[in-house]
């Protein structure tokens, strides 16, 4: 089981938003690092409840058979297929929302003279209650699949404004409660979206309409909650059984496990390992604001140290093109023939006789 | 007579520079090539940063390089070699490690951290019979 490092239930009264500070619109801005407040855990829905590790006959088979899907594909033609036969739903509930396996909600309606049977039971279907019991998600047949949320627009425009207020993609993932790859990822979309805005290309926004309609969505709020951040992946390498036999009185725990494998500990590969020490800071009673002063400190240490780093990457690269081998960095640079090499026909005289050697001019 | 691409040996006693060089094959190899189209110095310096791996430089006219490969021109294997780092040509070999035994291949794994990829080459119909040593 990964650790987990779960936000405290009950929240103190030292590190709680006071009630008119938290309903200002500048929150965003306002709050120096969000994450050092406890955040007040709303429903268990908004964090992740399946792994998102591959079970281990996947891991172990490479694949996933799936039996009967002939069969299934058949059963659920039967069932579900006359759905699709709905002409024209009201408020526009899509239909794939309807394919729950009991039948449609359904409204008392009084049948017209003349009007077909059919017409009249497509009438009868309340589409309001329908569009409410419906189980947001893009297989309602399946049971079993759970569908993870996704970031509603708004959230990811907060998204887009913290980042252009320079903060550093780890920090807006521990405000928002968001993973760190969805926050690069809606970094590099923002961008592209940018850019497609730019050459007046039109946006697919049709899709994104959909996949919402479709798909149970986090909206922001105040103390968003999109999924646990500090999930660890499963490392390849801790896959196989390793045996170690170490004295009984020696204290082994996750950094030796680790140095036994070969791998960094688990507390430095987690996303976000800096919330470990703010969780103990929390512990031991550290008042915020000094947490707020050691947080940024740390922050600017780091960004710091990634400039620099970024620096002497560019400094290699603006070198020229560069292989790099086993022992060696090959600079490759074009030149032109001609202005090349080193010169033919020019004899070396350093050993001529009667040339002098020592020079008789300065230059 | 075949033209070659290759190298021609400038600098002092242990200190070599060469020019990557287009010349008849069966001429001597300081003797003046048709052209001169780059420079190799096998010397690593130490990294500019300080830091990493130490660095070889190459100089070549890529356009000139590709004119004489197009007409047919032979390079040596050195000069394959570093073509194929300004992706010319393709490689002409790759470097395969082979673990002395088969003990060793677990803890080269360990060490290096990589798995040995056995060769992925095509396959043959029939296998060779190792023939007995003894």
């Amino acid at each position: 089981m990964p650790p987990r490092l779960r936000p405290s239930s009950l929240p103190s009264t030292s590190n709680v938003i006071p009630q008119s500070f938290s309903s200002s619109p500048l929150l965003p801005f306002l709050l120096p690092s969000h994450h050092i407040y406890t955040v007040i855990s709303s429903s268990s829905s908004s964090s992740r409840n399946f792994s998102t590790s591959k079970p281990a006959y996947r891991r172990a088979r490479g694949f996933e058979k799936t039996p009967g899907t002939r069969n299934g594909f058949i059963e659920w033609m039967a069932k579900y297929a006359p759905r699709y036969n709905v002409p024209n739903p009201t408020n526009n509930v899509p239909v794939y929302m309807t394919y729950q396996p009991r039948a449609l909600p359904s409204k008392k309606v009084e049948r017209a003279p003349g009007m077909s049977r059919k017409k009249a039971k497509l009438d009868s279907i309340d589409w309001d209650t329908a569009k409410e019991k419906s189980t947001l998600s893009p297989f309602p047949g399946n049971k079993s699949f759970k569908a993870h949320p996704v970031i509603s627009t708004e959230f990811r425009e907060q998204i887009d404004l913290r980042i252009k207020a320079g903060r550093s993609v780890r920090r807006v993932s521990a405000e928002l409660n968001c993973e760190l790859e969805r926050i690069a990822a809606v970094v590099r979309l923002k961008a592209i979206e940018n850019k497609w805005i730019e050459q007046g290309r039109p946006l697919c926004t049709e899709m994104q309409t959909r996949v919402h309609a479709m798909m149970p969505v986090t909206h922001y709020t105040t103390f968003p909650q999109h999924e646990s951040i500090t999930d660890l992946r499963i490392h390849p390498a801790t896959n196989n059984q390793l045996f170690l036999s170490v004295p009984e009185s020696m204290a082994f725990n996750r950094k030796d496990a680790s140095d036994a494998f070969g791998i960094l500990p688990a507390d430095v590969r987690m996303p976000h390992s800096e919330l470990i020490e703010v969780e103990r800071m929390k512990q031991a009673g550290v008042e915020v604001h000094e947490m707020i002063r050691i947080e940024t400190e740390r922050e600017n240490r780091e960004a710091e140290e990634l400039k620099e780093k970024r620096e002497r990457i560019e400094k290699r690269l603006k070198a020229g093109k560069v292989v790099e081998t086993e022992r060696f960095r090959f600079r490759l640079r074009p030149a032109t023939a001609g202005a090349v090499g080193h010169r033919y026909g020019v004899p070396a005289e350093d050993r001529k006789r009667g040339v002098n050697k020592i020079p008789t001019r300065v230059l | 007579m075949v033209v070659r691409l290759r190298l021609a040996r400038f600098g002092a006693r242990n200190r070599p520079l060469y020019n990557i060089v287009v010349a008849q094959a069966r001429t001597a190899r300081n003797s003046k090539p048709m052209e001169v189209i780059g420079t190799y110095d096998p010397i690593p310096k130490p990294a500019p940063d300080g830091e990493g791996k130490p660095f070889k430089d190459i100089q070549l006219d890529i356009t000139r390089a590709k004119y004489w490969l197009g007409v047919g021109a032979q390079p040596s294997d050195p000069v394959w070699r570093l073509f194929a780092m300004f992706g010319l040509i393709e490689p002409q070999w790759k470097v395969v490690r082979i673990p002395a035994q088969q003990e060793d291949k677990a803890l080269y794994e360990k060490v290096q951290k990589v798995k040995i990829i056995p060769d992925g080459g095509p396959k043959t119909t029939t296998t060779a019979k190792p023939t007995p040593t003894s």
